[in-house]
């Protein structure tokens, strides 16, 4: 069964580069257009296998996201994937702490995106 | 790809729009935080798109706008006039170039070069100028595929890899048997995994991961590519990569039997044998990674084995983000070392025995190292602020019709980071004053038989344990007199105030003082410099104007160097041990007491050199030299100048760590701190400069009497 | 001076104080403030300071000033004996605390006092000025006067705390 993937970026191109490549590889993919209605969406939907998103949003950003996601008892152990341009440490540890599972640092190629979707999500 | 470029140039108008209007409300309330992350986050925004589209000259254009505003939402930089010009001609820019993101058109690349170097002033970037079109250092890094020209790259190799997950590891969604998966999907290999035994069923919880692994990898890739398939556990996870370069030995019986024997039987990995076994087979074993004791023994053994040459195989420099408070107390664990070290080389001095004499003198040579080291990491050469500046210049010239050469002196002269960053701004204001109301135009200057061109320098020189940086040109000065007058019409001081002329010049950094009458009056000098003034004083520095009509202005500004431990030469003058910094010292000369004594104009022949000399002990009060001694002159560099000082006797060279010797002192500042001797005692840090200007005051009154 | 009385109807709170000697006189304060008590070790001399600026020393390496105490309170220089001894005291100032030396020329005791007997200083009892002295205790005929270290060590102007009008008082 293709799994559902949660893409949570305030950015429509974004969504939309993501999308395409990950629609390429047979996933569905579900679109939130900020942290609020990512978590919206989550609890609407019924099976999310792995959630991609930005940090900087409006009205919820990634970390908060990230955090009300993992009080959430079913999604405690999902793979959540956070997009950032900033390839600080900082940044990084920061989400890491606040429960994300890795990162991808924008920009990246199709290949980079699927290799890290690979590794966290079987 | 066409459809989507639409979706970016739509999305990037609305982004743009919503910038506009953010950045016209911050220009009304330039202080209104929410407006300033607005504006970061529109940016970020727009550089993630254009980066994502491949537009890599649009997304390294908002990346540095977008530093600026980064820097301001983190308190590191103030919004000013200035930058929000330049953002809303960057924003004019943008709106043009998300239709031509090559910049195929001259005037848009010509604009775009001529507002990234604005940028760059900002946000203190050096520009190579006139080289801007290669973009060689991109903040943005385009992924390539990582073919890799290293020669070890297709050898084959055997990997040790020891896995030990935080017991957390599940509850940021890792999982672990991925990671292994991706390892053996590298090569052939074999997989060991063991469980942590469970003492106390009260603390064990079901989700904690009590596994860990030993596996084998057979591979061509690189040890940094079985590192990067952690890459995001290895911040709370153990993990040891051992290499075994040039060969395969899972395909070697005899490995199979000692991973048999050691890692099936024992359920403890035993390398030690693996690597005789792999030694006993002709190669080396590598081990860089390593956080256990076995395999840091390892390491050493194999670095020393081999000469270390082969642990130099990874020559990237690369840098890492440290927290300032682990660099703090690294300084200060420095500083105690030193200190601690002082007092080993005077016990040596006491019981001399050879041996402890190598010891220490090698413990002296790595403290000094250490310290070099330690203190370096903060430290910049003020050059990487200078050259910022020559931009500034060259274009301000150009706009105002004047011919200005601009100087800098001193450029490696080292300061800390921080004090660099908050010193950029003043700084601008004040060269934009020098070049805007200082300088005059050519015309001018020749009516007044000076040169065509106007000089404005930037001079930076070290002073005991001080920088100073200098702001001078040769302008039109101010009129001590107009100062005056107007500080008499702002009620700052009264008719008939006797005060000197530096004091006259200090109230233009008065608040309130500039007016538009001033500015005429007295070149402009006013504007906004109390704000320039507490931002030096912020740094724990100081400012000072001189200046003289139709000669020029200087303007000095003192900083404390962040060194808290100098090189210093120990000297004794009545007793008291003082320390002048070596940083000042060009020479030492014995002299007759006499010759001093009876020398009016207080000058010395030395080296066929006239050098002036101050009798420290008259200034300190203390008692006079004596006429049938010898003093020792040390020569120090005040600025342009020398100047002799003259001591008891010297004691040595000694690296003083400077403590401050408090507020009570606060008058005595040509003492720049105390520093503690090897026995306890206490050594006064000088501040030569100071010291200069105490005689100069000295002088100058018992000249008026 | 002794331990009060417990029965005693006590209404403020019962504290530590430490009584020294400078000249003639004996002062007291809270030993709160006291951090240390240290032999007097080399003083390295300022230059160019008011003279109540004795120096700096080596306290465990920091540098800690040295403030003669008995020049403070308008008494000629201090001589050094063998019961000489530097007082270690944090004083608050403007929200911020330094740490000073303070020369003495012994230390008398420690001794515990409910603060309700701090009496308020009459003004003639006393040449020093009132804002340096929080009160005084009375101990059958003689008194002690508590200081308020705060105020007396963090004036740094060059004058001492005797009013010049009581020492010309007491010259007469």
């Amino acid at each position: 069964m293709a799994k559902n993937i949660l893409i949570v970026d305030d950015s429509e191109s974004i969504r939309e580069v993501v999308g395409m490549a990950l629609r390429s590889e047979g996933y569905n993919v579900i679109v939130g257009e900020d942290g609020q209605h990512g978590y919206e969406l989550l609890l609407a939907n019924e099976n999310v296998n792995l959630i991609i998103s930005d940090l900087n949003m409006p009205r919820m950003d990634g970390i908060t996201f990230l955090k009300e996601v993992r009080k959430l008892d079913k999604y405690k152990y999902l793979p959540i994937l956070i997009l950032t341009t900033e390839s600080q440490e900082a940044k990084k540890i920061e989400a890491k702490n606040s429960g994300a599972t890795g990162w991808i640092i924008k920009p990246f190629v199709k290949e980079k995106l699927l290799a890290v979707v690979k590794k966290v999500m079987h | 790809m066409d459809e989507m470029k639409e979706t970016y140039i739509q999305e990037a108008n609305e982004l743009l729009e919503n910038l506009e209007s953010s950045l016209l409300s911050l220009e009304d309330n330039p202080n209104d935080k929410s407006n300033i992350e607005q504006v970061f986050r529109v940016m970020h925004t727009l550089k993630g798109n254009s980066s994502m589209f491949g537009l890599s000259k649009i997304a390294e254009f908002v990346h540095d706008l977008e530093t600026i505003y980064d820097k301001i939402r983190q308190g590191e930089m103030q919004l000013s006039k200035e930058i929000l010009n330049t953002t809303l001609a960057s924003f004019d820019h943008l709106n043009k170039i998300i239709y031509d993101s090559e910049l195929e058109d001259q005037s848009n690349k010509d604009n775009h070069f001529k507002l990234i170097a604005e940028i760059h002033v900002f946000i203190g970037k050096s520009d190579s100028v006139g080289n801007s079109d290669t973009s060689s250092d991109l903040p943005i890094q385009v992924i390539t595929d990582s073919s890799s020209t290293d020669d070890q790259s297709d050898s084959p190799k055997t990997f040790h890899i020891y896995f030990e997950p935080n017991p957390n590891i599940f509850l940021d969604g890792s999982n672990p048997l991925y990671l292994i998966a991706e390892l053996a999907a590298m090569g052939k290999s074999i997989v060991v995994p063991h469980f942590k035994s469970v003492t106390n069923l009260d603390t064990y919880s079901p989700t904690d991961c009590i596994t860990y692994w030993d596996v084998y990898l057979e591979s061509t890739c690189l040890k940094t590519d079985v590192l990067d398939v952690f890459v995001f556990v290895e911040g709370n996870s153990i993990i040891e990569i051992t290499e075994i370069p040039f060969i395969n030995l899972i395909s070697n019986n005899a490995f199979n039997e000692v991973v048999i024997a050691s890692t099936f039987k024992d359920l403890k990995t035993d390398i030690t044998s693996i690597r005789l076994l792999a030694e006993s087979l002709g190669t080396k074993v590598i081990s860089e990674k390593s956080q256990s004791k076995l395999s840091k023994a390892l390491a050493a053994e194999a670095a020393s084995e081999s000469g270390g040459s082969s642990v130099s195989k990874e020559k990237v420099v690369s840098s890492i983000r440290v927290a300032s408070d682990k660099l703090d107390e690294l300084m200060n664990l420095v500083s105690e070392l030193v200190t601690t070290q002082a007092s080993l080389t005077l016990y040596n001095e006491k019981n001399e025995t050879p041996e402890l004499e190598v010891i220490t003198e090698n413990i002296e040579k790595l403290s000094r190292r250490l310290r070099d080291i330690a203190f370096g990491m903060t430290l910049v050469p003020i050059n990487n602020m200078f050259s910022r500046f020559q931009r500034l210049v060259r274009d301000m010239s150009e706009t105002l019709g004047k011919e200005i050469q601009f100087v800098t002196e001193g450029g490696e002269t080292e300061l800390d980071k921080s004090i660099i960053e908050t010193l950029t701004d003043p700084l601008m204001h004040i060269i934009r004053n020098s070049l805007d109301h200082g300088l005059e135009k050519a015309e001018d200057r020749m009516l007044l038989d000076k040169p065509r061109k106007g000089t404005v320098k930037l001079k930076a020189f070290y002073s005991g344990i001080s920088v100073y940086v200098q702001i001078i040109d040769d302008g039109k000065g101010i009129d001590v007199e107009a100062v005056r007058a107007k500080a008499i019409s702002k009620g700052f001081i009264n008719e008939g105030d006797v005060l000197s002329d530096k004091e006259i010049f200090d109230y233009i950094f008065y608040p309130g003082f500039s007016t538009a009458a001033v500015v005429t009056d007295i070149s402009g000098r006013g504007v906004g410099m109390d704000v320039v003034k507490r931002n030096i004083t912020d740094l724990k520095g100081a400012i000072v104007v001189e200046s003289t009509v139709n000669v020029g202005t200087t303007l000095s500004i003192k900083l404390p160097l962040s060194l808290s431990i100098i090189d210093g030469l120990l000297v004794d003058i009545e007793g008291v041990n003082y320390i002048i910094p070596l940083s000042v010292v060009n020479k030492c000369y014995e002299v007759d007491n006499t010759e001093m004594l009876n020398n009016f104009n207080k000058l010395l022949i030395l080296d066929e050199k006239q050098v002036p000399f101050i009798d420290i002990r008259k200034e300190f009060g203390y008692s006079k030299l004596d006429s049938t001694a010898k003093s020792q002159l040390i020569v120090v560099s005040d600025g342009d100048h020398e100047v002799g000082i003259t001591v008891d006797y010297i004691v040595g060279e000694y690296q003083a760590v400077v403590k401050p010797i408090g507020k009570y002192y606060k008058n005595q500042d040509f003492i720049s701190g105390a520093t503690i001797l090897g026995d306890g005692s206490i050594a006064l840090v000088m501040d030569t400069h100071k010291i200069v200007e105490l005689y100069t005051d000295h002088v100058k009154l018992e000249n008026k009497q | 001076m002794k331990t009060e009385a417990i029965n005693e109807n006590l209404t403020g709170e019962t504290k530590s104080f430490l009584s020294f000697r400078l000249g003639e006189e004996h002062f007291t304060i809270p030993v709160m403030k006291i951090m240390e008590i240290l032999e007097v070790p080399k003083i390295t001399k300022v230059p160019q300071c008011p003279n109540f600026l004795v120096g700096v020393i080596n306290l465990r390496g920091a540098v800690l000033p040295v403030i003669d105490t008995r020049i403070k309170f308008g008494m000629h220089q201090i001589d050094y004996t063998i019961n000489t001894c530097i007082l270690v005291l944090s004083i608050d100032v403007n929200d911020e605390t330094l740490v000073v030396g303070a020369l003495v020329d012994s230390v008398s005791e420690v001794f515990e006092l409910n603060e309700s007997k701090i009496k308020p200083t009459p003004a003639i009892a006393t040449k020093y000025r009132a804002d340096y002295i929080q009160g005084m205790i009375q101990e059958d005929d003689h008194f002690m006067m508590v200081l308020n270290i705060d105020k007396v060590f963090s004036s740094m102007d060059l004058e001492s705390i005797v009013e010049s009008k009581s020492i010309d008082a007491e010259i007469n």
